[in-house]
Parts: structure tokens; C-alpha cells; sequence
């Protein structure tokens, strides 16, 4: 991350006023479109903030060279961590339809 | 006593209560001390010597990531606001990257025994004491707060009072950390993991089957409490915006970067790709499943709740299910849906008993890591044997598990729900070193001064924000989280920016020097290729080699310490070369890596597939005769 940052900071500064406007603007989207009890404002406002924070790791381990794809076992973790995010995104997303859409008795 | 009325408990269901939780009791603390004797120096008390399968480990994790508080906040949360309580479970994976490519790989290769070790050669030795007093206040908060839900479960359930049951919970429980070590904390956790999930499990079962069956429980149990969220805003204590950046960030972090319970854990593994595989298997599965386990008895206790009121009354077989304190969801609906079976009910007490025992013993056993690595060591007795600090390091559990039942009492004169209190205070405690970490890890610029003033003024400013809670809403409103005066998870976001910005504003105004890049070579993200040579002591060798199995020993007194020598055939199998790093083990694979070392491959032989060693390494290994041995190269 040093060396990122010598060889050129712009880049850096870009992507974390695009991050910073993000973090204002979309939770009000998701706010407007559908308000704060809609279990999808719920979900994407996780899973939102979650791949920002999720992509920066990514980012981080490739190009600090922590994870080299195609050296040892670092090809299959690689594949399970981004595995791993949409099994829980979808899991999630299935979670709401079945919450949603299969009728309780109690009419509540 | 109103706890034990909603029971309705004879005398003779108590006898039977308390005798299958002192049984089960005393037969962990003689299992712990059966694996006391794999504990032969320092190393092995604290770390087991780095050689356990991730198996043992991911499954021993189970255990100590489930309190006794786990069942009671988790039940009480599922009957109040549905699955969605399963939401601090579940969402971990967003800091998988950062774990298992960042941080795993940075503790393991350079040897770290503590993070407050970590500090000191990062930053400097201010660091470490600093972070020391932050780690410490963590670990004894959770030690006090298993002690103290244990012994309120207790009172309610058994009418004893917590002055009674806690002191002697501590005692067992000091038996065997004290005396076992992390090879002991291990395999009881192994164990208790398994009476965990087979406790819940039952609870699970007979309110599944008192509802009469899953589509039952599914269709009596209204939308909001199917969902797996909660209200983005709504609840000041329990809310989706708060969670995420307080609980899925802030809280995941901690536990996982500085918990040195679970950083133990990952230690005592035979390699840093088993550490991966036991992080996968805790989040991926563990995790969920767990969250389950703790939570899905307030699920169904709504669901019956729902049902009892449509049908006018008590459902068939059943008492009428009355939660008066919802703080108890869990014991009462047991009892109501094991229909009063004493034993059976009994043993699910225990395993309320065994997820204390559980948290608390890796929570003692590292708090006495640090005692003696962090403060004894270094302060007190810089140059003494092995035997002197295996001692030293009994006094200081025994000692850890004193102060945490001190700090029972301070709990007990705490107002306010289980879950506000838990919340109320990790949040306060760990967003300026969580913070700290992650800069110090994954920015190598990251400064000493940096850190220091970091850490202080961070913890500082979030303590004040408990007198002054609206320094807050400026942040709260910045990320739409609620705006409430109350602000528990915010109050974390607020103490990580703040560390953030101090830190990095002071690095940036700082000048990098040749000494710092020095220091930090092997200690960050980026410089772990040098990490792992210093690990190896030469250049690692990559290349994928198969895992070797049943192989015979031969002893022989020319080979050197802590090398084995392999015929050519086998190196080739495993595409191993000279100086490779080799782990070898016990073919017997449910022994997890009981009876295994690290060794170095010598000189092939030109025999067939024994493995060639001197007796030292052998024993070192502690391995037994006759028995066959596997290899795999690390690297």
C-alpha cells in the first residue's frame, strides 16, 4: 500500500471520496426507494457497505501480494473467500423471498 | 426465586438437575487434565507447539465462541425481534480477505505469542503496553461477563444465588486451565463443542415437535421474526445500520484479529493453510449453525406463543408457556417442551454449564499468554527455564480467574439487559485497537507515534462519548444509522474514524525512514514473503506435493535433530527438496495432531519408505513406537 501511495496518490484520494460519497448517498437512496422496516433496505444497506469493505480486501491481498494466484494453495482460497460472499448474499436474498412470500397462520 | 416459580420444580427435579451438571462438570475437569500431560513447556501450555489439524481447531472454536451468555441474550433476542438475531453470526465474511490473506499469515510466521507482542515489534515498546491494558480490559470483561450470566442463569433456574454458584464455577473451571494448558482447553473444547450442538440440538428438537413439526413452526411464526434482518433504524439497541458497522465490523475484527483466545487457536495449528481452513469452516458454517443453536429457541418460543393464543389456550401435552422474563426464554421453554423430563433437561443445563466453561477457559488461558509473555517476561524474569514459566504461568490463571470473578460483582450492580450491557461495553473498549491492527497490518507506513496517540486519543474520545453521546450524531446521521442518544454500535464507528484520522494525519506529517521499513519487514501484508522465509529459515518451496501416509520409523543417531531423512521416492511425492519444511504426525488421524512436530527434510536415503530420524526427534514428536507416521510439506 506504501508504494501505491508514492507512485500516485490521486488514484487513492479519488477512491476514497468516491467511498465517502457513497457512504452518504446510498443508505438515503435505499431509504427513499423503500424506507427503513423494508427487509431489502435492510439487505443491500449490509451487503452495500459489506462489498465495499469486502472489494477492499480483495484489492488489498492482490496487490500487496499476500495472495498470489497460481502460487501453492492461494488460487483455492481465493475462490472460496469470493465463494463464500455470494453463498451468504444469496442465502440471505432466499431467506427474505421464503420469509416474504410463504403465508403465516397467525395472520400476523 | 420467580425465575425457579415459572419452573415449577419439585426438590427431587432439582437433585436430579444438579447432580447431572456436577457429573458432567467433574468429568471435563478430568478430561483436562488427562491432556495436561501433553503440556511440556511453555510453548505447548500456551500454543500446543503449532501442531494441531484445523479440524481440532475449527471445532474447539465452536465452543469458545459460544458463552453461557450466548444462549440467554440469543433466545431472549429471538423471541423479542425473530431470526434476525442470527445477524451478529452472520455477517462475518466481510473481513475473511483481511484475515486469512492479512492478518493469519502475519501472526503466524513471525512467531507472535501475544498482540501485545505484536505491538512492540511493529511499533515500540509504548505500543505494547498500551494495547496491553486495551486486550486485557477486553478478555477480563468477557471472563467476568460468562461468569456472571452463568450465575444468574443459575439463580433462576436452581434458586442458588450467584454469590454460591459463581465462586464455584471459577474453581472448577481454574482446576483445569490452570493445570492443563492450551493442549488441555483444546480437547475439552473438543468435547464440549459436541455437547454444545447435542444440547441445543435437543432443545431444538422437542420444541419443533411440541409445535408439531417445521411447517408448523414456519407458518405460526409471523414475518417480522422469519426475517433475517431487523429494522434498519427502528430499535436504538437492536437495529440493521448500527449492527453492521458496529457488530459486522467493529465486533468481527475484534474477535477475530484481537480475541487472543481465538488467536491461540489459530497458533496451534500445523500451518497457516489449516489456520485458512479452520477460518472458512467457523465462518462459513460454524458460525451459522451456531446462531442457530442459540437462537432458535426464542424463534420457536414465539412461534408456540403465536400458536397457544390462536387455539385459545395450551397446546396438547403442554403447560401453558408463560415468559414473564424474557432474559430466561430459553430455560423455560426447555423445560416446557422437554415436558418436564428432569435428566434430559439436566444434561441441556450442562451444556449451558459447558458453553461457560468453554469461553472462559481459552479466555483464562489467554490472559495468562499475556501475563507471562507480556508482563512477566519481559518486566520481571527476562532469563529463566521453561519449568519457571509453566509455573508462573499457573499462578497468573489462577489469577485471571480470580479477577474475573471479581468483576462478577461489578456486573451484578450493573443495570440494564444482558445484551445492553455486552454491547454497551465492548463497544467502548475495542474500536481504537481494532483500528491500531488494521492500520499497523495493512499499511506499513503506519507510524509508532502514529499508533500511540492513535490508540489514546481514540479510547479517550469514545469513553467521553458515554458522558457526551452527541458527539456522535454527526456520524450517525452521515451514515443513516439511528440518531437516538443512545448510539451502542455507532459509538464504535466513532472511536474507528477517530483513531483512523489521528493516526493517519500523524503518519502522513511524519517522515519515513530507513529503520522503520527495517522494523516492520515481515510484519505487514506486504512483506510477508520475507515473514515466511524468516519462518522457514529459507526460501519456501511453493510446489504443490502429495500429503504421505503410513510410512514406518527408523531410528538412527546420525541424522540431526529435528530433521528426518526420506528416500528419494518420497521426496518426489511430495516434491520436497532439502531444508523443506515437513510436518509429521501420527497416521491415526482422529489424534488431530497429538503426537506430531515440525521437522526438516535431510539427505534421502536409498532404502524404501522409512522415515529416518534420531531418537530426540522422535520423542520431541512424541511418538510412539510401532506406530506409522504421515508427512506433508509445508513449505
Amino acid at each position: 500500500m506504501d508504494t501505491i501511495q508514492q507512485k500516485s496518490k490521486l488514484p487513492l484520494i479519488l477512491f476514497i471520496i468516491a467511498v465517502l460519497v457513497f457512504i452518504y448517498v446510498f443508505p438515503r437512496i435505499l431509504l427513499s426507494l423503500w424506507g427503513p422496516s423494508d427487509p431489502w433496505t435492510c439487505y443491500l444497506y449490509q451487503y452495500g457497505f459489506g462489498a465495499i469493505t469486502f472489494g477492499i480486501g480483495i484489492f488489498l491481498i492482490l496487490k500487496s501480494g499476500s495472495c498470489k494466484l497460481g502460487r501453492g494453495n492461494d488460487t483455492h482460497w481465493f475462490k472460496w473467500i469470493i465463494l463464500g460472499f455470494f453463498l451468504f448474499a444469496i442465502t440471505h436474498a432466499v431467506w427474505i423471498l421464503l420469509s416474504l412470500y410463504i403465508p403465516v397462520k397467525g395472520g400476523i | 426465586m420467580e425465575h425457579l416459580s415459572q419452573l415449577n420444580l419439585d426438590p427431587s427435579a432439582y437433585w436430579t438437575i444438579g447432580i447431572v451438571v456436577i457429573l458432567y462438570s467433574l468429568l471435563i475437569a478430568g478430561f483436562g487434565g488427562y491432556f495436561s500431560r501433553f503440556s511440556k513447556n511453555i510453548n505447548d501450555y500456551f500454543y500446543s507447539g503449532q501442531r494441531f489439524a484445523w479440524w481440532l481447531g475449527a471445532a474447539s472454536m465452536i465452543a469458545t465462541g459460544i458463552g453461557s451468555y450466548s444462549y440467554l441474550k440469543y433466545s431472549q433476542q429471538g423471541l423479542e425481534t425473530g431470526m434476525s438475531s442470527s445477524m451478529g453470526y452472520t455477517n462475518d465474511w466481510f473481513i475473511i480477505p483481511f484475515f486469512m490473506f492479512g492478518w493469519l499469515p502475519i501472526i503466524y510466521f513471525s512467531k507472535i505469542k501475544s498482540i501485545p507482542e505484536y505491538f512492540e515489534r511493529r511499533f515500540n515498546r509504548t505500543s505494547r503496553y498500551i494495547s496491553l491494558v486495551i486486550i486485557m480490559a477486553y478478555m477480563l470483561f468477557y471472563i467476568g461477563y460468562n461468569l456472571f450470566t452463568i450465575g444468574i442463569a443459575m439463580e433462576g433456574l436452581l434458586g442458588v444465588p450467584l454469590i454460591i454458584t459463581v465462586p464455584i464455577a471459577t474453581i472448577l473451571l481454574g482446576g483445569y486451565v490452570t493445570f492443563g494448558g492450551q493442549t488441555a482447553v483444546i480437547f475439552t473444547d473438543l468435547f464440549q463443542g459436541i455437547m454444545l450442538y447435542l444440547a441445543g440440538g435437543i432443545a431444538i428438537v422437542a420444541g419443533i415437535v411440541a409445535l408439531g413439526g417445521f411447517g408448523e413452526f414456519w407458518s405460526w411464526l409471523p414475518v417480522t421474526h422469519r426475517l433475517p434482518f431487523v429494522d434498519l433504524l427502528n430499535d436504538p439497541k437492536f437495529n440493521t445500520a448500527g449492527l453492521f458497522w458496529g457488530e459486522a465490523l467493529a465486533g468481527s475484527i475484534a474477535f477475530t484479529f484481537m480475541n487472543q483466545g481465538f488467536i491461540m487457536r489459530y497458533l496451534a495449528l500445523k500451518s497457516v493453510n489449516d489456520g485458512r481452513k479452520a477460518a472458512i469452516f467457523n465462518v462459513l458454517f460454524t458460525l451459522p449453525f451456531s446462531a442457530i443453536i442459540v437462537g432458535a429457541v426464542g424463534w420457536i418460543a414465539k412461534s408456540l406463543i403465536v400458536k397457544q393464543t390462536a387455539m385459545g389456550g395450551a397446546l396438547e401435552g403442554l403447560d401453558p408457556i408463560h415468559i414473564a422474563n424474557h432474559f430466561h426464554t430459553f430455560i423455560v421453554v426447555a423445560w416446557e417442551t422437554l415436558r418436564h423430563n428432569t435428566i434430559v433437561f439436566g444434561f441441556v443445563i450442562a451444556a449451558l454449564t459447558a458453553a461457560l466453561m468453554s469461553t472462559v477457559d481459552t479466555l483464562i488461558n489467554a490472559c495468562s499468554a499475556i501475563g507471562i509473555y507480556d508482563i512477566y517476561k519481559p518486566l520481571f524474569k527476562p532469563e529463566a527455564d521453561d519449568k519457571h514459566y509453566l509455573k508462573a504461568a499457573r499462578w497468573v490463571s489462577g489469577g485471571t480467574a480470580l479477577l474475573g470473578l471479581l468483576l462478577v460483582f461489578m456486573f451484578s450492580h450493573m443495570k440494564g439487559s444482558l445484551m445492553s450491557i455486552h454491547y454497551k461495553g465492548i463497544m467502548i473498549i475495542i474500536p481504537s485497537i481494532v483500528t491500531t491492527i488494521f492500520l499497523g497490518a495493512f499499511w506499513r507506513r503506519f507510524t509508532a507515534k502514529a499508533a500511540n496517540i492513535s490508540m489514546i486519543v481514540g479510547s479517550s474520545f469514545t469513553i467521553l462519548t458515554v458522558f457526551v453521546p452527541d458527539m456522535i450524531k454527526p456520524l450517525a446521521a452521515f451514515v443513516s444509522a439511528p440518531q437516538n442518544g443512545i448510539y451502542i454500535y455507532t459509538r464504535a464507528l466513532f472511536g474507528m474514524v477517530l483513531t483512523a484520522v489521528v493516526g493517519v494525519l500523524i503518519t502522513l506529517l511524519s517522515k519515513e525512514t530507513s529503520e522503520h521499513l527495517k522494523q516492520t519487514n515481515g510484519l505487514t501484508i506486504d512483506t510477508l514473503d520475507y515473514a515466511m522465509e524468516q519462518y522457514k529459515g529459507g526460501k519456501p518451496n511453493h510446489v504443490k506435493g502429495e500429503k504421505v501416509r503410513r510410512l514406518p520409523v527408523l531410528i538412527d543417531e546420525t541424522i540431526p535433530t529435528g530433521k528426518v531423512s526420506l528416500s528419494n521416492a518420497i521426496m518426489t511425492r511430495m516434491k520436497a527438496n532439502e531444508e523443506d519444511l515437513i510436518y509429521m504426525e501420527d497416521s491415526r488421524w482422529y489424534l488431530g495432531g497429538l503426537r506430531s512436530d515440525h521437522v526438516k527434510t535431510h539427505t534421502p536415503h536409498e532404502g524404501n519408505d522409512e522415515v529416518i530420524m534420531s531418537q530426540e526427534t522422535f520423542d520431541k514428536a512424541m511418538m510412539l513406537k510401532d506406530k506409522l507416521v504421515t508427512l506433508e510439506k509445508i513449505f
